[in-house]
C-alpha cells in the first residue's frame, strides 16, 4: 500500500482522483493550494504525488524542486490543462515521473501512476544501480552525456519522447536505447518511416483495415499500433506524417484506442511512442502543417542531439572503435588509424554527422586494403584536401584575384567559397581528363558514382557520356 | 545508389519479387544476394551508396539466419518480407528493426509503394512510382 498525495483546488478532480487511489488499494491525501501542498510534501511521507499545475496561489512548478527533494524521494505526475508544452518540459527536466493533460481518462492516470509505484518498489528491493544500455552509441562528450541522461530519465517514464537533431546524429539509436531501458523491452520495438508512407495508405498502414475497408483491402491487416500494443513505436520523421492522420494519432494517443479503418469497434492499445525528427515543428506549427496539439502530445520529453561538429571530443572514440569493428568484420584484422587521419577527421565539419563518419571510416577502409594503418591517402578526397597546406597561392586560382598579379594575394575567401572553387576546378579537369568516361572518372577521382554526381550537380556541370 | 535485394533461391520463384527488383533496377543500381554469406560480403563493403536493403525470408529458419547477421544490418534500412503473418513471426522479424514488413502472402501492394516513395524522396523530382502505389508493378 502506498501514500499517494493529491495537490488540485479543483475538488470534483481529488474527489475521483481519491476514488481511483483508494480502488487501486493505496491511501489519499489532498491539497488544494501551493502552500498546503508544499507542507504536505514535505513533512509526510509520500511514494507519489499528483500535482496540478494551475493552482489559486501559484503555479505547480514553483514546488516541484521542493516536492522531489522531500525525505521520502516521492515520483511526482504533473496533472495541467494548460497544455503548455514549456511547463512538460520543465517538469521532465525537474525529475517528474510524467505528465498528463485534462481532461484525461481514468486510464491516462492508473497506467503511469502504477508504473511509477512499481519502479519505487523495485528501487526499494534492488540495491543493485541501474546500468545504463547505451545500445551502440559511443562518446563522451558533455553535451552527448547529458542527451545520455535525459535519455535514461525518458526511459523510466511511460511518457512520449521526440528525439530531435540533424540527419545522422542517432536518432534511431536513441530511440532503441530508450526502448531497451524501458520496462517495455521485452516487448516489442516497432519502427514506422513516416517520411515514406503513401498518403493514400497511411492510415491503413499505422491503424490497420478490415477487408474490403477501401479498393485494395482484400484481406484484414493489423496497424503497426496494434503490433506495437505493449511494446514501443518509433515514429521516425514525424514531421513528414499528413496532416489528417496526424488527427488520428492524436485521438489514439489521448484515448489509448485504435479503430482500424471499415471496423466498427475500437481497440485498446498500450504502447509507448517516440518519434524523430530533423524537421524544426515549431516552424511548422507556425505554418499550420503540424498540429499543435500533437507537438504537445509527443513533446513533453525532448531529446535534441548535437551535431558531431560540437562533439569534437567523441570523433576520435567513435573513429576508433568503428574501425576496430569494421575492420574485423570485414576480415581485415584491426587496423591502425596514423595521426594524420586523425587530424582530418578532427578538421572536417561532418554535415552528415555520425552516419558519415562511419561512411568514411568503412572507405578508407576498404581503400586501404591488406594495409595495417589508416593513411591519408586511403581518404575520400574531399577529407584528403583538408591535410593540404593551402597557405601557397599555388593550389587554386580561387585565391587569385582577377587583374591583379599572378602572385599577389588578397584577403583569404571564406573557406567554403574556396573549397567550393577548388572542387569546380577539379572537376572541370577530371571531366577533360577522362573525356567523360564515368568509370574513369570515379576510378581517376577515387569517388563513388554518387558522390561524383552530386558535386557535379551541385557546380552544375555537364555529366557524362552516357554508356 | 545502390540497393541489396536479399532474394534465396525461393524467392526466384516469387515473380511479384522479381517485378518489383526488375522495376527498381531500372531507377538504382540493384544488388542481389542469393546466400546469406553473399549478402554478409556485400554489406562489408562501404555503404555510402546503400539506401536500402531487401530481405526475403522464405522461412522461419531464413528468418533466423538473417537474426544472426543483425550486426552486419546495423544502421542500414531494411524492408523486410517474412514467410508467415503469425503473431510469432512478425515478433521475430521486428528484431531486424525493418522500417517496412510484409508477408509472402501480401500482394506486395503496400510494400512496393513503400520503396517507391523512399526511392522518390532520394532522387527529387523523379516520377517513378508517383501516383501513390505500387500500380507500375504487377502484382
Amino acid at each position: 500500500m502506498a501514500d499517494i498525495l493529491i495537490i488540485d483546488d479543483d475538488q470534483k478532480i481529488c474527489r475521483v482522483l481519491s476514488e481511483l487511489v483508494k480502488s487501486l488499494g493505496h491511501n489519499a491525501t489532498v491539497g488544494i493550494s501551493i502552500t498546503e501542498g508544499r507542507d504536505l510534501g514535505t513533512s509526510g511521507n509520500y511514494d507519489l504525488i499528483l500535482l496540478d499545475l494551475e493552482l489559486p496561489d501559484g503555479n505547480g512548478l514553483q514546488i516541484l524542486p521542493d516536492l522531489l527533494k522531500a525525505s521520502s524521494n516521492p515520483e511526482v505526475i504533473i496533472i495541467t490543462g494548460t497544455g503548455d508544452a514549456r511547463g512538460a518540459e520543465l517538469a521532465f527536466k525537474h525529475g517528474a515521473w510524467d505528465y498528463i493533460q485534462k481532461p484525461f481518462l481514468l486510464d491516462q492516470v492508473k497506467l503511469p501512476l502504477t508504473r511509477a509505484l512499481q519502479y519505487r518498489q523495485q528501487n526499494k528491493t534492488t540495491q543493485d544501480p541501474i546500468v545504463l544500455n547505451r545500445g551502440g552509441i559511443i562518446g563522451s562528450s558533455s553535451s552527448l552525456t547529458n542527451c545520455l541522461e535525459m535519455m535514461a530519465k525518458a526511459a523510466v517514464t511511460d511518457s512520449s519522447v521526440l528525439i530531435t537533431g540533424e540527419t545522422g546524429t542517432g536518432k534511431e539509436l536513441f530511440a532503441r536505447a530508450i526502448h531497451k531501458n524501458s520496462s517495455r523491452a521485452s516487448s516489442g520495438y516497432i519502427t514506422v518511416d513516416c517520411g515514406s508512407l503513401p498518403e493514400s495508405l497511411a492510415e491503413g498502414i499505422l491503424f490497420g483495415h478490415e477487408k474490403g475497408a477501401f479498393t485494395g483491402a482484400d484481406s484484414k491487416r493489423e496497424g503497426v499500433i496494434q503490433q506495437a500494443d505493449g511494446g514501443t513505436l518509433f515514429l521516425d520523421e514525424i514531421g513528414d506524417l499528413p496532416l489528417p492522420i496526424q488527427k488520428t494519432l492524436l485521438r489514439t494517443l489521448q484515448e489509448r484506442l485504435v479503430r482500424p479503418l471499415g471496423a466498427k469497434a475500437e481497440i485498446p492499445v498500450d504502447f509507448r511512442l517516440v518519434a524523430a525528427t530533423n524537421r524544426d515543428l515549431n516552424k511548422m506549427v507556425k505554418k499550420n502543417s503540424f498540429r499543435k496539439d500533437l507537438l504537445f502530445r509527443i513533446g513533453a520529453i525532448n531529446i535534441k542531439l548535437p551535431p558531431l561538429r560540437e562533439r569534437i571530443k567523441d570523433i576520435q572514440e567513435i573513429a576508433i572503435q568503428k574501425i576496430s569493428q569494421l575492420s574485423q568484420r570485414g576480415g581485415f584484422g584491426v587496423k591502425g588509424i596514423s595521426p594524420e587521419v586523425l587530424e582530418a577527421f578532427l578538421k572536417y565539419n561532418w554535415p552528415g554527422n555520425v552516419r558519415e563518419l562511419i561512411n568514411v571510416v568503412e572507405y578508407t577502409i576498404a581503400a586501404s586494403g591488406k594495409e595495417e594503418t589508416l593513411v591519408p591517402k586511403h581518404l575520400p578526397p574531399e577529407l584528403r584536401t583538408l591535410l593540404i597546406d593551402f597557405g601557397e597561392p599555388k593550389v587554386s586560382t580561387a585565391l587569385k584575384h582577377e587583374g591583379e598579379e599572378q602572385d599577389h594575394i588578397l584577403d583569404l575567401p571564406s573557406w567554403p567559397d574556396f573549397r567550393d572553387q577548388a572542387e569546380k576546378e577539379y572537376l572541370i579537369k577530371l571531366l577533360d581528363r577522362v573525356q567523360g568516361n564515368r568509370e574513369e572518372a570515379c576510378s581517376v577521382s577515387g569517388m563513388s558514382q554518387s558522390s561524383l554526381y552530386g558535386l557535379l550537380k551541385k557546380h552544375n556541370l555537364s555529366r557524362f557520356k552516357s554508356s | 545508389m545502390k540497393a541489396i535485394f536479399y532474394q534465396p533461391e525461393q524467392a526466384g520463384k516469387d515473380q511479384k519479387f522479381q517485378d518489383l527488383a526488375d522495376c527498381l533496377n531500372s531507377m538504382i543500381t540493384v544488388e542481389t544476394a542469393r546466400t546469406i554469406e553473399d549478402l554478409k560480403l556485400k554489406l562489408r563493403m562501404p555503404k555510402c551508396d546503400l539506401v536500402f536493403v531487401v530481405l526475403y525470408a522464405s522461412s522461419k529458419h531464413e528468418l533466423n539466419s538473417l537474426l544472426e547477421i543483425k550486426n552486419y544490418l546495423e544502421d542500414i534500412k531494411i524492408l523486410l518480407i517474412v514467410p508467415d503473418d503469425r503473431k510469432e513471426t512478425i515478433s521475430l522479424g521486428f528484431k531486424l528493426y525493418p522500417r517496412f514488413m510484409t508477408s509472402i502472402s501480401d500482394d506486395y501492394y503496400t510494400f512496393t509503394a513503400i520503396i517507391m516513395k523512399m526511392v522518390n524522396n532520394l532522387i527529387p523530382g523523379s516520377n517513378f512510382g508517383k501516383k501513390d502505389s505500387g500500380s507500375n508493378i504487377s502484382a
